[in-house]
């Protein structure tokens, strides 16, 4: 990624091979260069609200989509989409769960905290790689997000 | 004093063989107004007469020609055999009189005599007659009333005796007049000891006084009978010195102006063992419920965390090995080998099939865990159809005969019991695709209580051999390594049907088809 250019999607992944497949499914579908990658929770949070590695950056550049893990290290998925939700600069940006999880409670949970899209994960790579695609091409080229407030 | 008119009614019968005679006493009796007065002019006749019609009083004058009175009243005798005869008899000699009073009559008159003489001379007669009669018949009803009195006493001496509760009664003193067998067992102590005596030696000495206070209340309230175990708890003291639990119920009456306390008396020894054993019984199962519950709960958090976990941690793996197998054939494909790209396909087949298996297994797990929602009657037939519905997918380009018929309603959970129809018919439809045309027939019966349902197919159906195997979570029979699935679609079924009361289970033969039935409660209205 080259500096000063608008990062587009934010994946949030920690398993090394599942990151992999997501950005080699990024790839194809040539969204691979503004991407940034967060290994857990805290790098996210880092990341979205421009502290410690990303001090430099500005909140009003928010990524297009965050491609949210739920189970990450240090602060999991839940926690960053509240903390995402509960800061003005910071609420209205679209957050995808993209997970493993099947599990009522964490879908229940998710959607209560106010994530625009639930996506498992499927075990079949095809599946896997064109959900991604999908879910990066409907957001960065199809949803209209609202103007920045200032 | 008798009834004047009943005096009157008296039977009279005059007896004189001269008929001047007789008609004076006859007119002077009715005069005075006797209703019932007879006559005879033959004194032969007496005899038969009373017999007959059994006189109050029979009036004779000794002077007859005929016969003499002292005979008539002789053949009198083995008639009236109480003592004495109801004989008034008439003369003017003294001695006659004499000898005729001797033989039994009753009264005389000697003649002559005034009217007034002889009609209260007959009043009085007549209305002793009768008195004798009121007191004969008083002294009968008091020997029977006394025969039953007596007889009432030996049966309430046999009940009291015989009665399994000690029944104890005090007078107003509180000194001991009945003391009955169970009461001697009670309190192991004969009733020659008690009787006559207070009541404090079969009681506590704790207790003595408030017993004493609260039979003196008791008599105070009027009130017949009360229980006494609604006091509290009291006690009982044997000869041995044991204090035995009671419950007693205390009733008074007045019997000739003293009042008498009457307890009945039962030892509870038992029952409160029983009772308390019957408590601790159930504090121990409480507890052993209690902990079953803590253990249970562990368990189930325990098949959370392992569900969740199976969910998360297994899949992502899985993912890795087809994604990356995949990687390979694209990147390298074209340096690869035919059998080596084949060998990649079939790991990637194996890890996608041990998705399904997962996904499988976690939605088996997911219906152990969730709850029924509330039954609902449910038109099966629009069910089946919904069911069909979602099947088309793998219906598509074959010959599928499907045969529904009009099913009974039942009561369930909606969506849950359509899984069941979906399972069902997806298993039939892929059990009979190598047939030309599948045959696959839904019907219902209603039996006692419930109603069967049943998806018949003419597929491959199986060995009856293995029929216990066919609802196993992954248990899948030989037939099937030639069909796909991950055998958790009957167990899934399975689970749905008991989870409902029902009962699910198969008949087939090798090539012949199978014919899966299930049973759920009725419906309502059906």
């Amino acid at each position: 990624m080259s500096p000063g250019q608008v990062v587009e999607i934010l994946v949030v992944e920690d398993n090394r091979e599942d990151l992999e497949l997501s950005l080699r499914a990024l790839r194809r579908a040539n969204l691979r260069n503004r991407v940034e990658v967060a290994r857990d929770g805290a790098e996210a949070l880092d990341f979205i609200f421009c502290e410690g590695r990303h001090a430099g950056r500005r909140i009003e550049d928010a990524p297009r989509v965050v491609l949210l893990d739920l189970k990450l290290p240090k602060v999991d998925g839940l926690e960053v989409l509240q903390r995402i939700r509960a800061d003005p600069r910071t609420r209205t940006i679209p957050v995808v769960v993209l997970t493993s999880s099947k599990e009522q409670r964490d879908v229940v949970e998710s959607y209560r905290l106010g994530v625009n899209s639930y996506v498992v994960k499927p075990v079949s790579f095809e599946q896997f790689a064109s959900a991604v695609q999908q879910l990066g091409l409907y957001w960065l080229l199809l949803n209209e997000p609202p103007a920045p407030e200032s | 004093m008798a009834d004047p008119s009943e005096v009157l009614h008296g039977k009279v019968l005059v007896v004189d063989d001269r008929p001047d005679r007789l008609l004076v006493l006859e007119r002077m009796l009715l005069r005075a107004g006797y209703t019932s007065v007879a006559s005879t002019l033959d004194p032969r006749k007496t005899r038969e007469l009373h017999l007959e019609n059994r006189y109050d009083l029979i009036v004779i004058d000794l002077e007859m020609a005929a016969t003499d009175g002292l005979l008539v009243m002789e053949s009198l005798k083995d008639v009236e055999t109480e003592g004495g005869l109801p004989v008034l008899v008439l003369s003017s000699e003294a001695d006659r009189l004499r000898r005729a009073l001797e033989a039994g009559a009753r009264d005389f008159l000697g003649k002559p005599f005034t009217e007034v003489e002889a009609l209260t001379r007959i009043r009085n007669l007549l209305e002793a007659g009768l008195l004798r009669r009121e007191s004969r018949s008083y002294g009968e009803l008091l020997e029977q009333t006394s025969v039953s009195v007596r007889e009432g006493e030996a049966r309430l001496a046999s009940v009291v005796g015989s009665a399994m509760d000690a029944i104890i009664t005090v007078d107003a003193g509180q000194r001991v007049v009945v003391f009955n067998a169970a009461a001697e067992r009670m309190f192991r102590c004969s009733r020659e000891v008690v009787m006559g005596r207070p009541l404090d030696a079969l009681i506590p000495s704790r207790f003595r006084d408030g017993h004493r206070h609260h039979v003196e209340r008791f008599g105070a309230t009027g009130v017949t009978s009360r229980s006494m175990g609604a006091l509290g708890a009291i006690s009982g003291l044997r000869a041995n010195g044991e204090e035995f639990p009671i419950e007693a119920s205390i009733s008074q009456v007045e019997v000739a102006g003293q009042t008498l306390y009457t307890v009945i008396l039962r030892d509870v020894t038992e029952r409160r063992r029983a009772e308390q054993e019957i408590r601790s019984l159930n504090a121990e199962l409480e507890e052993r419920v209690r902990l079953r519950t803590v253990e249970l709960e562990a368990a189930n958090q325990d098949l959370e965390a392992f569900t969740y976990s199976v969910s998360h941690d297994l899949r992502a793996p899985l993912r890795t090995v087809d994604g990356f197998s995949q990687a390979v054939l694209e990147d390298f494909g074209p340096q690869l080998p035919e059998e080596g790209q084949r060998l990649l396909r079939t790991i990637r087949a194996g890890a996608q099939r041990m998705g399904g298996l997962i996904d499988d297994l976690l939605a088996f797990s997911r219906l152990g865990r969730q709850s029924l929602s509330k039954p609902v009657v449910t038109d099966m037939t629009e069910l089946v159809r919904q069911a069909v519905e979602e099947l088309g997918p793998e219906r598509e380009g074959r010959k599928v005969d499907l045969r529904i018929a009009e099913l009974a309603p039942a009561a369930g959970d909606l969506l849950l019991i359509k899984q069941v129809w979906v399972n069902l018919l997806s298993n039939a439809l892929k059990y009979t695709r190598n047939r030309e045309t599948a045959i696959v027939e839904i019907g219902s019966t209603v039996e006692e209580g419930e109603n069967v349902y049943f998806v018949r197919d003419n597929g491959t159906g199986f060995d009856m051999r293995y029929a216990k195997k066919l609802f196993g979570v992954f248990q899948r029979l030989p037939r099937s390594e030639d069909f796909e699935g991950t055998g958790v679609g009957l167990a899934i079924a399975q689970r749905i049907v008991q989870r409902h009361g029902g009962r699910i289970w198969a008949v087939a033969a090798v090539e012949q088809g199978a014919t899966f039935r299930f049973t759920l409660p009725k419906g309502a209205g059906s």
